[in-house]
């Protein structure tokens, strides 16, 4: 066996970085959490992680250094992966409390999701396992971090806001919500981000991180 | 028109409802009581909230991750087992437990890790679900000797349905001997080392309470004359109107203080040595005592390895819903909010979703086991609904504070 790839994961101080750890050790990386600049900067791979409001993230962010490092990495065309609000947070904007500019590394906002009719079963915040499908004229899924994922997978999802890329080509997978297609995963070059949770979805979550560590 | 009058609130609970900002409790939730002078008239004590709208057991959480120094308090604890180690073959720690993860985790870790001789006491549940028999076998049989102590049938009944109605409290007579017994027993056997798992600082009671490893001895503890002592909410000497004598009452009745001072019987709480996580033992006692969660989740919340093993576990949990607002989802989401394994979002999304269904699957058999008819048990429920939680809403009741 090879040695395990380190992995770089963002800590701005917004949420529990646990879960994400223990995944990427899982699937044989090297979770390595940081909060210096520098670390991002010259990090081979780097998970960005995230919970809460947008605003507050960047600010966490902004606060430490670690916007410009994120940026700078991506720049160089080495593998980001953006995890919930940390998906978010590469657009260019978000409406969340507010207009926040956010990292725009894929070009696009972040909006509430689409007001669900009172008598369905979707709701604000969407909790719970969504089965991904591939966006219909969106980014192919084979040389994708959606290389191990079957269309019909379920994956786990709590987010209350939706990322809403410019250019349809960006869209990597949707779920249903509401009755829309709403985005579960996007991608543009070596930048990529998941709305769901793939820490805590399972085999196929754990798939979606081997693919990101191991083969991208 | 109407005044707006202030709303009763009942047993003492704080007349305005609020949440905690970072879990799902509100500060209506009672911190534990001496069970033995509870009464219909009881004022409760509830959860404290700080300044900044923070829950005691948020609190208490924080201070675990980041101010307790764990390597200390191992070292304390190393001190403690040292005092009472021995070396004769003799048991040297009793530790109660059900055969729950808690429990296999307590155990387990003080013979396996810390290389005590414990003995193992279980105080029997109203009625043993079959994953809870299981669990309890399995635990035996990763390595432990233990004593089962099952309560007269007709008598743990009688009592039961006396706390249902006159306290809307049907769990009371397992947790006088869950709290009693063991204590007695290691008098019994002369093992004055009593360990339980994880303390009761953890959900909510007051943070003073954190400050030592000891169980307050008013819990287990009393040298009350008997027309003192009320169990069902009903005093010793008024319960032989209800067929119950007081040499029925063994396994209930609180401890001698003099006789567990001459003993010098010691009741501490793992959890003070050792950092509690709840998941974390379920883990542990799933690889080390082949413990089993239940193949489905638990009616009222959405978790399926706590609190699995009596069949009056859901009736427990959806009378604290009626009284208090808060069903199981609260409890269970609540605690694994402050263990990071749920985001409040998440935590109140599960509680809006499951918190006071109606555990169906074992009703019928619970009502038979108290002797209470459906129509009656309704009748009870509803003396039980404080005015400033609920409200009527046509045929229904509904509760007017919700977590958001």
């Amino acid at each position: 066996m090879s040695a395990a790839r380190p992995v770089v994961v963002v800590d701005y101080g917004r949420g529990n970085l646990f879960s994400v750890s223990q995944a990427v050790a899982h699937v044989g990386g090297e979770p390595r959490l940081t909060s210096e600049p520098d670390a991002v900067r010259r990090a081979e791979r780097v998970i960005l992680p995230g919970v809460g409001a947008f605003g507050d993230a960047m600010a966490g962010l902004r606060e430490r250094g670690l916007e410009d490092a994120v940026k700078t990495f991506a720049a160089a065309g080495r593998p980001l992966l953006g995890l919930c609000l940390g998906m978010q947070l590469l657009l260019d904007e978000s409406s969340e409390f507010g207009r926040h500019a956010g990292l725009g590394l894929i070009p696009g906002r972040v909006e509430r999701l689409p007001a669900p009719p009172r008598a369905g079963r979707d709701k604000i915040p969407n909790v719970g396992w969504c089965r991904l499908e591939p966006t219909p004229g969106g980014a192919p899924w084979a040389d994708s971090i959606f290389a191990g994922v079957k269309p019909g997978d379920f994956a786990y999802f709590v987010h209350s806001y939706t990322a809403q890329p410019a250019d349809p080509r960006h869209r990597l997978a949707d779920i249903r919500f509401a009755g829309l297609a709403v985005a579960a995963a996007i991608a543009r070059g070596s930048v990529a981000g998941c709305q769901f949770h793939p820490e805590k979805s399972g085999e196929v979550g754990l798939a979606i991180l081997d693919t990101f560590i191991n083969r991208a | 028109m109407e005044a707006a009058s202030p709303l009763e609130a009942k047993f003492g609970l704080p007349r305005e409802v609020r949440f905690c900002a970072r879990c799902v409790i509100s500060n209506q939730r009672p911190s534990s009581t001496v069970e033995y002078t509870h009464t219909r008239e009881s004022k409760k004590e509830t959860i404290h909230f700080d300044v900044e709208g923070v829950c005691a057991a948020c609190r208490f959480a924080e201070m675990k991750d980041t101010r307790v120094d764990w390597g200390e308090r191992e070292s304390e604890m190393q001190d403690l087992l040292a005092r009472h180690r021995r070396t004769d073959g003799r048991y040297d720690v009793l530790v109660p437990g059900s055969g729950g993860k808690d429990s296999i985790y307590a155990s387990h870790l003080l013979k396996y890790k810390y290389g005590m001789n414990p003995l193992t006491v279980t105080w029997a549940p109203h009625i043993y679900t079959d994953v809870g028999w299981r669990n309890f076998q399995s635990w035996i049989h990763s390595g432990f000797d233990n004593f089962l102590c099952t309560p007269n049938g007709r008598v743990h009944r009688t009592l039961t349905r006396l706390a249902f109605e006159n306290l809307l409290h049907p769990f009371q007579p397992f947790i006088f001997g869950q709290k009693s017994l063991p204590p007695k027993f290691a008098a019994m056997h002369d093992i004055p080392l009593v360990i339980y798992g994880e303390n009761e600082v953890e959900y909510g009671n007051p943070l003073a309470e954190a400050a030592t490893s000891r169980r307050d001895p008013r819990y287990y503890t009393r040298e009350a004359r008997q027309e003192e002592l009320y169990l069902g909410g009903v005093s010793v000497p008024e319960l032989k109107a209800h067929g119950v004598e007081v040499r029925d009452l063994e396994p209930y009745l609180p401890g001698d203080p003099n006789l567990l001072a001459e003993k010098k019987i010691e009741v501490h709480y793992l959890g003070y040595y050792l950092k509690w996580v709840p998941q974390e033992c379920y883990y542990y006692a799933v690889e080390h005592a082949s413990f089993e969660a239940n193949t489905e989740r638990t009616e009222g919340t959405y978790s399926k390895y706590n609190s699995i093993d009596d069949r009056m576990d859901g009736l427990h949990y959806y009378t604290t819903y009626i009284k208090f607002g808060l069903g199981r989802a609260s409890y269970d989401a609540a605690q694994e909010i402050r263990n990071h394994h749920l985001t409040r979002e998440e935590g109140v999304a599960l509680v809006r979703r499951f918190d006071g269904e109606l555990p169906r699957k074992h009703l019928a058999e619970n009502l038979e086991y108290m002797g209470i008819p459906e129509t009656r048990f309704w009748e009870i429920v509803d003396q039980f609904r404080s005015p400033h939680l609920w409200k009527r809403e046509g045929d229904r009741w509904a509760l007017r504070h919700q977590v958001s």
